[in-house]
């Protein structure tokens, strides 16, 4: 299958007066149409840069220093702005974290709607009317024709994220960029948002670039994970393959410093030491080296290269060298 | 010794009065107890009234109605040297660690602001103990000359906790210590606090909305929702064996980080949201969600009932 | 590739929180955003050329600002008399610098009382809220309902004009804007969680006061008074202009330009300068208070 969205070698730098912020710093990936994939790391790590890089919608200070971004046979990087705003919302759209500062506080829910309805479908009012409609009705908002004429104060959190989402689908796009979607919300309300989510996804047929921190989530929702670190990708594979067959130390320290429901008080959590490394003066081996546990002298030398462990696993460690030493294969999948 | 409470919490009420009108009841009739060196976990969504617990057990808010006693004395009638002792022997761990530090103060100033105040040490001696406390939460003594916004969350949190732990204290309030760090430093931190608990005989309270960690860290655990306590158990009874509806759909909806887990159908997905507390539903609190609505719940605001030993629960499922 | 290199590393595990950047204090921080703004660089520039030339200017002439030679009145400029004399045969250099120096002078002591008063006031109105504000802000409304200019005109009726008359008569409701800039950071901070944990380690409300507020509102005092000062010395200016300021020999910028205007279509001259000074002085300020918002501002810190 032909991807919709490629990205390669990709780099980008944010400007500050105490020098350049490598905030990405060469990462590739592609997303299948209609498939979920999930872009997991700390915050700091590039994975929202990244997905502000796909959408053109840097701050200023910040630069693409190369890569290509290729979506149906055009470079994202090289459009002029009035092309990229054709390709936002209706090709490509994207929901936030905060529900709240990403509507218009003095719009209605349906002007904020029906603005691109009529703008990417070039709908009439009436028309636009019925579809806005529908489309609260899609993400679970009973009486949609009330809810038009309220303003965003009058709605709670969760309600606010399910208009955003639909103001997203209003222009029926192929690929939905998901950043942060359920942080800022409570659990019981994340899980609600998470279903509809998935269940869009379903019917619309769309891909989806989840964006996110929370393990837990990307477990759910996703078909690939890539992980990242520091602004590099460090492992790339198949939910199966990152949960089960975790290679990277890194993936593997994320999922055991959550506790576990069933976990005992008398087991520590196992917490990844240190903090990650300044981008104003990024590592030039591997980023993950200071807080590595099974760090070797070579990982202090030299930057790793993303290795294919299968057709659709890749990871960027020297563990996975054939002169490594190979007790740690012990730990992944040990509580099987 | 062990079972002697060191902080009882007996129906205390607040209310906030946005305006004449509108009056906000953040917390409702609560009451529980907390034990010397035990550690208890307050859980609930945003607006359920935990973080207004936490500051009146502080003595930050004056309570409504009803009492909160540290050690046999009533905490908001001391005076004095008495309420001194008071602010030194309970100390707060907040939960944003950017807005938690004085962005003017060197890291120096910060933790050895409360051993000026109470007259611990000066001079020498006091940098001394700065020092050994910053060791002590994992920083360096070198950091001592800094300021906050040098270092990143999970740094900044550390040195919230050597502020906190600088004048000795005996219980500590930690209000969502670790909901705003990332997953690998939460762990981290969380660490830190359970050796700091063994090294010191503190006692904890935890609040959080994330019952996963507060179910690991946490002895009891109490559930809040809307301003009252629904459940409060040990831990692992709470996690075995949840009565209350809203207990049940708060350990369903966390997320687990295992796909096979995750693909089987699950859990008890809760409709609609939390009501707003200035406009609180009649009777029970969480019957506008509650998938087991009868019809006495919209009547009666269920009352605390001792379902098994030490384990408590207001909902009419078990009246 | 060598078998040592896959060699596990031995590490002090003590080293793991450690710091890498270097060490940027919070004035440090502020001074390099500002440098990078030309136009606050330029602005500055500007203020201590004038400042420098308000001070010590006399001295690059022989004459002073008082004296009166009939016999070169209302000349051009020259190599004598740079900026030529006025219809007393005075030196305009020297007086324009001088009244340069007295405009300064009065606007500096005018935003030295706004901010005495503002800060005290408004601190005590934002820290202690509730009723206390509640007056407080009462005071301010009922000071702002009344125009300042008839204050100040019946202030100026009262006292003899004067560089510290003139300072009071303008802060007396100058410092209204500074009391509410403070007033609405405390309030801001006040619930900050580093006041709490100040309030909760028992810190006296002096102690909060002084280590905790004051100086995280020192960013929008500075920024304030950067821009009050050039708006303190159009006002002088227009107060001397309407006749209601310094007398002559005294000078000061608006004084020149009430006399220079006289003559405004035999020697143009002698308006063009103090009114090119007090523009420049105007535009250097804006420019220098726009940089400082950007450096002091922490919504800007990324």
């Amino acid at each position: 299958m032909t991807p919709l969205l490629t990205v390669n070698n990709l780099h980008v730098s944010f400007h500050s007066y105490q020098g350049e912020i490598q905030a990405v710093r060469g990462i590739h990936f592609a997303v299948k149409p209609g498939e979920t994939l999930a872009i997991v790391g700390e915050s700091g790590c590039g994975k929202s840069v990244t997905a502000q890089t796909i959408m053109r919608l840097l701050p200023s200070t910040a630069k693409i220093v190369q890569g290509e971004i290729r979506y149906e046979q055009q470079d994202l990087t090289q459009l002029t702005e009035v092309k990229m705003e054709s390709i936002r919302g209706s090709q490509i759209a994207m929901i936030f974290q905060d529900p709240m500062t990403s509507l218009n506080p003095t719009m209605t829910i349906g002007q904020q709607l029906m603005e691109g309805l009529r703008k990417h479908l070039h709908l009439n009012k009436r028309l636009a009317k019925k579809r806005a409609e529908e489309l609260l009705s899609l993400v679970g908002i009973s009486n949609p024709h009330l809810r038009l004429k309220q303003y965003p104060h009058q709605l709670s959190g969760g309600m606010r994220q399910r208009v955003m989402i639909a103001i997203a689908l209003a222009g029926d796009p192929k690929l939905l960029i998901a950043d942060e979607p359920t942080t800022a919300l409570d659990v019981t309300i994340q899980a609600q948002i998470m279903e509809l989510l998935k269940s869009i996804q379903e019917k619309m047929g769309m891909a989806l670039l989840l964006i996110t921190h929370d393990l837990g989530i990307v477990a759910e929702v996703a078909d690939r994970v890539m992980v990242m670190y520091a602004g590099k990708i460090v492992e790339h594979g198949t939910v199966d393959e990152l949960f089960q067959h975790t290679k990277h130390p890194y993936t593997w320290g994320l999922l055991r410093s959550l506790p576990q429901l069933k976990q005992s008080r008398e087991e520590s959590l196992v917490a990844i030491p240190g903090s990650p490394p300044d981008l104003l003066h990024p590592p030039k081996a591997c980023p993950y080296v200071n807080r590595c546990l099974q760090a070797m002298v070579i990982c202090d030398q030299t930057p790793p290269e993303l290795t294919a462990c299968s057709s659709t696993h890749q990871v960027a460690c020297w563990l996975e060298h054939p002169m490594a030493s190979k007790e740690h294969e012990n730990r992944a999948g040990g509580d099987e | 010794m062990a079972n002697q409470s060191i902080l009882t919490v007996n129906q205390v009420s607040k209310v906030f009065s946005l305006s004449r009108k509108k009056q906000l009841q953040a917390v409702k009739e609560l009451s529980f107890s907390i034990r010397k060196g035990e550690t208890f976990g307050l859980v609930g969504e945003s607006g359920c009234g935990k973080s207004t617990i936490g500051r009146l057990i502080l003595g930050l808010y004056t309570p409504t109605s009803g009492t909160i006693r540290y050690r046999d004395q009533d905490i908001h009638q001391l005076k004095g040297k008495k309420q001194q002792h008071f602010r030194q022997k309970v100390q707060m761990v907040f939960q944003d660690p950017y807005a938690s530090l004085n962005p003017r103060m060197t890291v120096m100033d910060i933790v050895a602001e409360g051993m000026e105040i109470h007259q611990l040490a000066s001079g020498k001696q006091k940098r001394e103990m700065v020092y050994q406390r910053l060791e002590q939460v994992g920083l360096q003594s070198d950091h001592a000359s800094r300021f906050p916004h040098e270092f990143s969350g999970g740094q900044r949190q550390r040195i919230g906790i050597a502020r906190a732990l600088a004048v000795e204290p005996e219980f500590i309030v930690a209000d969502e210590p670790i909901s705003a760090l990332d997953v690998s430093i939460q762990a981290q931190v969380v660490n830190l606090l359970r050796k700091l608990q063994q090294e010191q005989d503190l006692t904890y309270l935890f609040i959080a909305h994330d019952l996963s960690m507060v179910k690991y860290i946490s002895d009891r655990v109490g559930v809040m929702y809307l301003g009252r306590l629904v459940e409060l158990a040990a831990s692992d009874e709470l996690y075995r064996r949840p009565l209350h509806p809203y207990t049940q759909a708060l350990l369903s909806s966390i997320p687990v980080p295992d796909p096979r887990q995750a693909r089987q159908p699950k859990r008890v997905l809760l409709s609609g949201e939390v009501p707003n507390p200035i406009d609180p539903p009649s009777g029970c609190p969480f019957r506008t969600r509650c998938p087991h609505a009868m019809k006495i719940c919209a009547e009666v605001d269920p009352t605390e009932i001792e379902d098994t030993p030490n384990h408590w629960v207001a909902c009419h499922l078990y009246t | 590739m060598e078998k040592e290199s896959f060699q596990p590393i031995q590490r002090n595990f003590l080293s793991y929180q450690r710091l890498e950047r270097k060490q940027v204090g919070f004035w440090q921080d502020a001074w390099y955003r500002f440098r990078s703004n030309k136009g606050a660089l330029l602005g500055a520039i500007f203020i201590i050329c004038i400042m420098f030339f308000a001070f010590f200017g006399s001295s690059f002439s022989q004459y002073d600002y008082y004296s009166q030679n009939l016999l070169e009145v209302d000349q051009g400029d020259s190599a004598q008399h740079y900026f030529g004399t006025d219809s007393l045969g005075r030196d305009l250099w020297a007086r324009t610098w001088y009244g340069a120096k007295i405009s300064l002078l009065i606007a500096f002591l005018a935003v030295a009382l706004d901010v005495l008063i503002g800060v005290t006031f408004g601190g005590i109105s934002g820290y202690f809220g509730g009723r206390v504000d509640d007056t407080m802000q009462r005071v301010i409304e009922i000071l702002y309902s009344i125009p300042n200019l008839i204050v100040i005109i019946l202030m100026l009726m009262w006292l003899e004009p004067g560089i510290i008359p003139i300072a009071v008569a303008l802060s007396i409701t100058g410092w209204v804007p500074m009391a509410r800039i403070v007033r609405a950071q405390v309030l801001k901070l006040k619930s900050q969680e580093f006041v709490l944990a100040a309030r909760s380690l028992g810190a006296s409300h002096r102690r909060i006061f002084i280590r905790h507020l004051l100086p995280n509102t020192v960013g929008p005092i500075i920024i304030s008074v950067s821009f009050s000062i050039p708006s303190a010395i159009f006002f002088e200016a227009f107060l001397s202009f309407i006749g209601l300021g310094l007398r002559p020999p005294q000078a000061s910028l608006g004084v020149l330009v009430n006399e220079g205007y006289r003559y405004l279509q035999l020697y143009p001259h002698q308006l063009l300068w103090p009114a090119l000074l007090i523009s420049l002085i105007m535009l250097g300020f804006n420019l220098m208070g726009d940089g400082l918002r950007d450096a002091l501002d922490p919504k800007m810190k990324r």
